[in-house]
């Protein structure tokens, strides 16, 4: 049914009606109320309940007493146990999302600048390659960067090396390049939704004032579409430096990341306050990373 | 009668001792020796032993003596019923590397890159207190000593392929070829590794010792200890049903009976010639889940195994 | 640019290809290779991951058809997906609404609460879930699963739902109004079937998360495993192409909600 066809709507007999105010009826914000009541009881009062949890002394096996204490994050901040792991998440998380961003925009700029009638298939297509099993797509890269996996073989075969490189696998790069692959579309996404109200005329203007192809789009599309950098940046460091099932499935024994022992803390071992501490102090790690690319966001912005 | 799989025991251990796991199980079962510890968490049941006849066919060792007394009969109870049980050990590929018999060759530069250590926390604590010449069968060890195993396993760590979070990734290494040996392993490693076309992988007790496990079936407190999950248990118990537990779950059987009806191919598991020996060089170590003051606990245990996966 | 760039950009424009194209192609192939691998491997008739296939076989579909623990995954995805869709698009598309048409001064605020957990990675919802459950007594099932994948897709929903509905033109509404309709009628004629394809693009955005969610399902499950857990399940056990059989099926069935709701997906880009 195409929009305004065949709708009629009678005009009230007799009378004449004023033009409508766009006024805001008094029950609109009762509308709210589901999703506060959602958010309410199946985030916030959680997040809130951890939080406090994070205070209590472990009796450990998921004990714990009422008497409250700084201690778990004291251990969480000066023991040395999550130090590497932590220095990883934050060196991996970074590195990660920033590659994401460099690899994901000429794809976003191509979609969206470039594909006069492709766009939507290929954001389809790109969509689907995101929902094939998170697993199972990690499992698929040990078969690829394996010691005589597709990346191994085809080099030796071509020549270009004698030795399986066994650093593909079972190693930080390894975690980098399957968490790398894991941001990809989403921050495709996010970037072309970003440019969508970037009118194509202004980069053409910039074109014909004599800028490159390239300084045109850094210097007119870049800034313009800066929330989308942003939100990109953002959400590729908090999935990936949270993530703790690549790193134990491809990690090895040196890409280890926080997320593992905080699963494990309150799955195995039981220490629900300190692996809440540690779960609050990386949440405090994102809060400084999301104030310094707003940061970001309103320099480059226009 | 519906089976969920659980990971492992750590898994069991949180899902019944959190208030969201009551009532969930009717049947559960634990390594042995974490029997005391249950007990003290409040997740089993005393046991109506009438109501388990085929128990009175176990080996001497299930049914009497000291360890018995410890993991499975105690405060005038019965509180678990064993099934199975078994041993860990190394295993290697012997079409691509030398016999690995001792646990100090993982540290070695011959299989540098070349192994896998399993994500078992018991197994590699127990196994390394072997080799360093510490372990003692109450499982009690000072800090110095927890110290001295993590520096052995983080030495180990650091010349591992990786640590893997379970057989099947172990098994799917020895068939990608990533690696020629495992530890903690046990002797059904070669049978599992068999299926997928590679039939080299062996199984060697270590020359410095190692440990046991029992697996034992309990009653969840909370669930319903009604005479079908009685049956049930009971009849785990006999002939038939252990010569399938053997290759089913890849293990050695408890009853005498059981284990004159495993077939060959499943007499791998255990050393049923000589089961005293067995756990006297592979203990059925107890777990210091109180330790008496100055000896590290198991908390400090999970600690120790998280600092080394950290490292 | 260096030199050797410029060359080689005359090279392919030569050719007529930008390089910018030749870019697009190489990520796009980094993008499904591992896809074309899951799949190709997913009819692999030996039980080994290795590279390379020796032959080719039906047996790993027709063991995941045959094993009643995935074709109960199957549907236990199924249920929590539908139930956290109608969940999310009911409270959703009430916020998203409220918020676009009818703004008001806290409303920066409350966007920022619905986007608040689209801030924080699966694990921290997990463990504040699995920590929640716990200390209300609450058996983990099903209903714990839902929960925290409507918490987790309500973000996703709003943000896209939002987007869409910031392109409407209010002038339709304002002539139903001037036309004489009343709140309800100007709803039901025009501003339902108007939003309507949005919300399904944007539900379909809700299934397909929940569909694929694993790591906050990993602390809320209980005895009923969904397909992602299923396969983890199975992996700790054996990893084989029947992995790979379960991860062709989940692209497969992706791709066929695509095809069926493309109509309500696609936009114009102009």
């Amino acid at each position: 049914m195409g929009i305004g066809q065949g709708v009629l709507i009678p005009a009230r007999r007799g009378r004449l009606r004023q033009p409508a105010r766009a006024g805001r009826p008094r029950w609109s914000l009762l509308l709210l109320l589901p999703v506060g009541i959602a958010l309410s009881l199946g985030f916030v009062l959680p997040l809130a309940l951890l939080f406090v949890k994070s205070f209590e002394t472990s009796l450990g096996y998921g004990q714990v007493s009422g008497h409250l204490t700084f201690s778990s994050y004291v251990t969480a901040v000066t023991s040395p146990l999550y130090r590497t792991v932590a220095v990883n998440a934050l060196e991996i998380g970074g590195i990660g999302t920033v590659v994401t961003l460099l690899l994901s925009y000429p794809l976003a700029f191509f979609i969206r600048f470039r594909l006069r009638r492709g766009q939507n298939t290929i954001l389809l297509l790109i969509m689907i390659s995101l929902f094939a099993g998170y697993i199972v797509k990690i499992y698929a890269w040990t078969t690829i960067l394996g010691t005589y996996g597709v990346i191994n073989t085809g080099l030796e075969r071509i020549g270009l090396i004698s030795q399986p490189l066994s650093v593909l696998l079972f190693s930080k790069i390894a975690v980098l390049i399957v968490v790398t692959y894991l941001s990809i579309p989403v921050s495709v996404l996010i970037l072309v939704g970003s440019m969508q109200n970037v009118d194509r005329a202004l980069l053409e203007n910039a074109r014909d004032l004599g800028a490159g192809g390239l300084r045109a789009v850094t210097s007119v599309l870049v800034p313009l579409s800066a929330t989308g950098i942003v939100g990109s940046l953002a959400y590729g460091f908090v999935v990936i430096s949270g993530d703790y099932i690549t790193p134990q499935l491809v990690g090895g024994t040196t890409g280890q990341m926080i997320g593992v022992p905080i699963s494990d803390q309150f799955l195995n071992i039981g220490d629900q306050p300190l692996g809440s501490a540690l779960s609050f102090l990386m949440l405090a790690v994102f809060i400084l990373v999301y104030f310094g690319l707003s940061r970001l966001e309103r320099f480059k912005g226009v | 009668m519906t089976s969920t799989y659980i990971s492992d025991q750590s898994d069991v251990t949180a899902k019944l001792s959190s208030p969201a796991g009551r009532g969930l199980y009717n049947l559960s079962s634990y390594s042995a020796q974490y029997g005391p510890f249950y007990k003290k968490l409040g997740i089993l049941t005393p046991l109506d032993m009438s109501k388990v006849p085929n128990y009175a066919n176990s080996m001497p060792f299930f049914r009497s003596g000291k360890i018995w007394s410890e993991y499975w009969h105690f405060d005038g109870q019965q509180w678990g019923v064993p099934f199975t049980w078994g041993y860990d050990s190394i295993n290697y590929d012997s079409a691509k590397v030398k016999p690995v018999t001792k646990t100090t060759d993982f540290l070695q530069p011959a299989l540098k890159n070349k192994f896998a250590i399993a994500d078992d926390l018991l197994g590699m604590i127990l196994m390394s207190a072997q080799a360093l010449g510490i372990a003692n069968p109450r499982g009690l060890f000072t800090t110095k000593e927890l110290n001295q195993i993590v520096a052995f396993l983080t030495k180990m760590k650091q010349n591992a392929r990786t640590i893997a979070s379970g057989f099947g990734d172990i098994v799917n290494l020895y068939a990608s070829g990533e690696i020629v040996a495992n530890i903690s392993g046990f002797p059904g490693m070669q049978v599992l590794v068999a299926q997928k076309g590679i039939n080299s992988v062996r199984s060697a007790l270590p020359e410095e010792g190692s440990l046991s496990y029992c697996d034992t079936y309990f009653i969840p407190a909370g669930g319903n200890d009604t005479d079908s999950v009685y049956a049930f248990i009971n009849e785990c118990l006999t002939p038939p049903m252990q010569a399938q537990e053997a290759g089913y779950l890849q293990a050695g059987v408890t009853t005498v009976k059981g284990a004159a009806a495993v077939s060959a191919p499943n007499r791998i598991y255990v050393p049923y010639n000589d089961v005293q020996s067995l756990f006297v060089k592979a203990p059925l170590f107890g777990l210091p889940f109180n330790p008496p003051a100055g000896y590290a606990s198991f908390t400090d245990w999970n600690n120790a195994w998280e600092s080394v996966k950290a490292s | 640019m260096s030199t050797a760039v410029i060359r080689l950009r005359r090279r392919l424009r030569r050719r007529g290809i930008g390089l910018l194209r030749v870019y697009v192609a190489l990520l796009l192939l980094f993008l499904f290779l591992p896809l074309a691998v899951l799949i190709v491997f997913s009819f692999s008739a030996s039980g080994q991951l290795r590279f390379p296939i020796t032959g080719l076989s039906l047996r790993w579909y027709r063991e995941v058809f045959a094993t009643s623990a995935v074709t109960s995954g199957i549907l236990a995805s199924l249920e929590v997906a539908v139930v956290t869709g109608a969940i999310v698009a009911t409270v959703g598309t009430l916020a998203a609404v409220v918020v676009q048409r009818y703004p008001f001064r806290g409303s920066g605020v409350v966007t920022g609460v619905i986007l608040a957990p689209a801030a924080l990675p699966g694990l921290v919802i997990g463990i504040a879930l699995l920590n929640f459950f716990g200390d209300l007594h609450l058996t983990l099932s099903l209903m714990t699963v839902t929960v925290g994948h409507v918490i987790y897709t309500l973000p996703y929903f709003y943000l896209v739902l939002s987007a869409r509905l910031r392109r409407f033109d209010p002038a339709l509404e304002e002539a139903a109004t001037d036309m004489g309709a009343g709140p309800v009628q100007r709803f039901r004629l025009v501003t339902a079937p108007l939003i309507a394809p949005a919300i399904v693009a944007s539900a379909f955005v809700v299934l397909a998360l929940s569909w694929d969610e694993f790591q906050i399902t990993f602390f809320t499950i209980g005895d009923q495993s969904t397909l992602p857990l299923v396969i983890w399940s199975r992996a700790r056990l054996s990893i084989d192409p029947s992995v790979n059989a379960i991860g062709t099926l989940m692209v497969a069935g992706s791709l066929l909600v695509v095809l069926f709701t493309r109509r309500f997906i696609a936009e114009s880009y102009t």
